[in-house]
């Protein structure tokens, strides 16, 4: 395992029953990089990052967060050192999860207030602030469902920027949103990028991969099969599968 | 028929409010929290302990109200030491069969609650008993709203059913004015007090479906 990364994967293996969906899954996550995740659908990308924070449990392998293992070779730790350990993340769904019956202002406090016992008035100010960072400061008293999805999405990652995480994982944050949309959320993950969060986004967006990845993860059904700089993947791809994805894009 | 007449029906009828009113209230308060509770341990505990709350609920949906009042009043004492008063008897069976479709109601809004909200709280650290209670439960509550709305309005006519326990509640009262005076214009009143009652729980529960759309 590499000690100086801050999200190392060995061998991690998943089944749903008797399908194989992740195997052998190696990777390293270095602080302030972000990693885009690409492949075609159902490799088991969303899984693999759900597996990090520990939403579905490995069947073997190891994971090491912030130089702690989460799992080791196939062991978990105890329930609440998991906790402990996946807090240093945050997740971004695909379809938002925020909690309906909230304001968006309770989306963003409730954890810090309840989990994290700060003070509400200073939960308040930070919320301020993030929401001015995602660009909603005037939406705090608005319900969710008042919201349009990119709206919707902002304000999810600025729920989980709420609670200071070191590291952000997206499972496909703009699938569920129309290309107007999308530009939204990505402009804000673009954000988040430079001011170097290390992040690892699930995605189907190429141009985001591209451009503002440090890194891109290809998943196949063998695996990771690429591990590399946006630009030898997306421009010189030497694996036949590559190639067919990025060209089927290309046509588009 | 006249009007005094009717007017004295509705002011004699109200000695029974006690029963009707009392009867709803303490039903209320104790087998909504208890269907709360059997709600979860019946989607969260071993099969076991699943499979005898699936009896329960089962005895108390598949008999009648007023067979079970039957059984409390004058049934308990013949297999147990324990002879309730008529009263007692109809609270203990009117908690125990409305827990059993409160339970039933709270589970099927605990199933309405998608997954993605127990994994955003999970991901966001908040506990098992603080998930439950700051997310899952404030949404189950607002989508049973309507079908508890509509136990709540059963409930209050259900009532009626305690008549067999010859207790005096509003129902039993008109039907003992009605064979006293040979005139069956109590009923009638009798039904003013159950409109009252369903209408003010309508309006009640139309503002609670407001006060927590979301």
């Amino acid at each position: 395992m590499d000690k100086g990364a801050v999200i190392s994967v060995r061998g991690l293996c998943k089944s749903f029953g008797k399908t194989k969906v992740l195997n052998n899954i190696n990777f390293d996550v270095y602080k302030g990089e972000t990693i885009a995740i690409i492949g075609p659908s159902g490799v088991g990308k969303s899984t693999m990052l759900r597996c990090l924070i520990n939403l579905e449990k490995a069947d073997a392998g190891s994971i090491l967060i912030d130089g702690k293992h989460l799992v080791k070779d196939g062991r978990y730790e105890k329930e609440k050192t998991c906790r402990k350990i996946c807090s240093k993340m945050g997740m971004v769904f695909q379809s938002f999860h925020l909690f309906p019956h909230l304001t968006v202002l309770d989306n963003l406090i409730y954890a810090p207030k309840y989990v994290n016992k700060e003070d509400e008035a200073s939960a308040k100010e930070r919320a301020d602030e993030i929401l001015r960072k995602v660009g909603l400061a005037d939406r705090k008293d608005t319900m969710p469902s008042q919201l349009s999805g990119g709206q919707q999405q902002r304000i999810a990652i600025a729920r989980a920027l709420m609670m200071n995480p070191e590291i952000l994982l997206f499972d496909e944050p703009t699938s569920s949103l129309d290309p107007l949309l999308k530009n939204e959320v990505l402009s804000v993950m673009r954000q988040l990028a430079e001011e170097k969060m290390t992040m690892l986004v699930v995605t189907h967006e190429m141009g985001f991969a591209k451009e503002v990845a440090d890194r891109v993860l290809f998943v196949s059904e063998e695996g990771i099969i690429a591990d590399d700089l946006p630009e030898k993947i997306f421009n010189l791809p030497s694996n036949p599968i590559i190639k067919e994805f990025i060209c089927s894009i290309k046509a588009v | 028929m006249n009007l005094s007449y009717l007017v004295s029906i509705f002011g004699q009828l109200s000695d029974g409010l006690k029963f009707t009113v009392g009867l709803f209230f303490i039903t209320i308060i104790f087998s909504v929290p208890l269907g709360l509770i059997l709600s979860f341990v019946r989607v969260g505990s071993p099969k076991i302990i699943q499979r005898i709350l699936g009896g329960y609920i089962w005895l108390m949906r598949g008999t009648p109200l007023i067979l079970q009042l039957y059984f409390f009043y004058y049934g308990l004492s013949l297999v147990t030491t324990i002879q309730l008063g008529r009263f007692n008897a109809a609270i203990v069976a009117f908690i125990l069969n409305y827990a059993a479709y409160f339970c039933e109601i709270f589970r099927g809004g605990l199933l309405g609650v998608s997954k993605g909200q127990y994994e955003a709280a999970k991901v966001l650290g908040f506990s098992t008993l603080q998930t439950n209670v700051r997310i899952v439960i404030p949404q189950m509550l607002r989508i049973t709203l309507p079908s508890v709305a509509n136990e709540f309005i059963t409930l209050v006519k259900d009532t009626s059913l305690i008549t067999v326990l010859a207790i005096d509640e509003i129902l039993n009262l008109a039907k003992k004015i009605v064979n006293s005076d040979v005139n069956i214009s109590a009923y009638a009143v009798v039904a003013v007090y159950y409109l009252i009652a369903t209408f003010l729980l309508t309006k009640l529960f139309e503002y609670l479906e407001k006060k927590f759309a979301f």
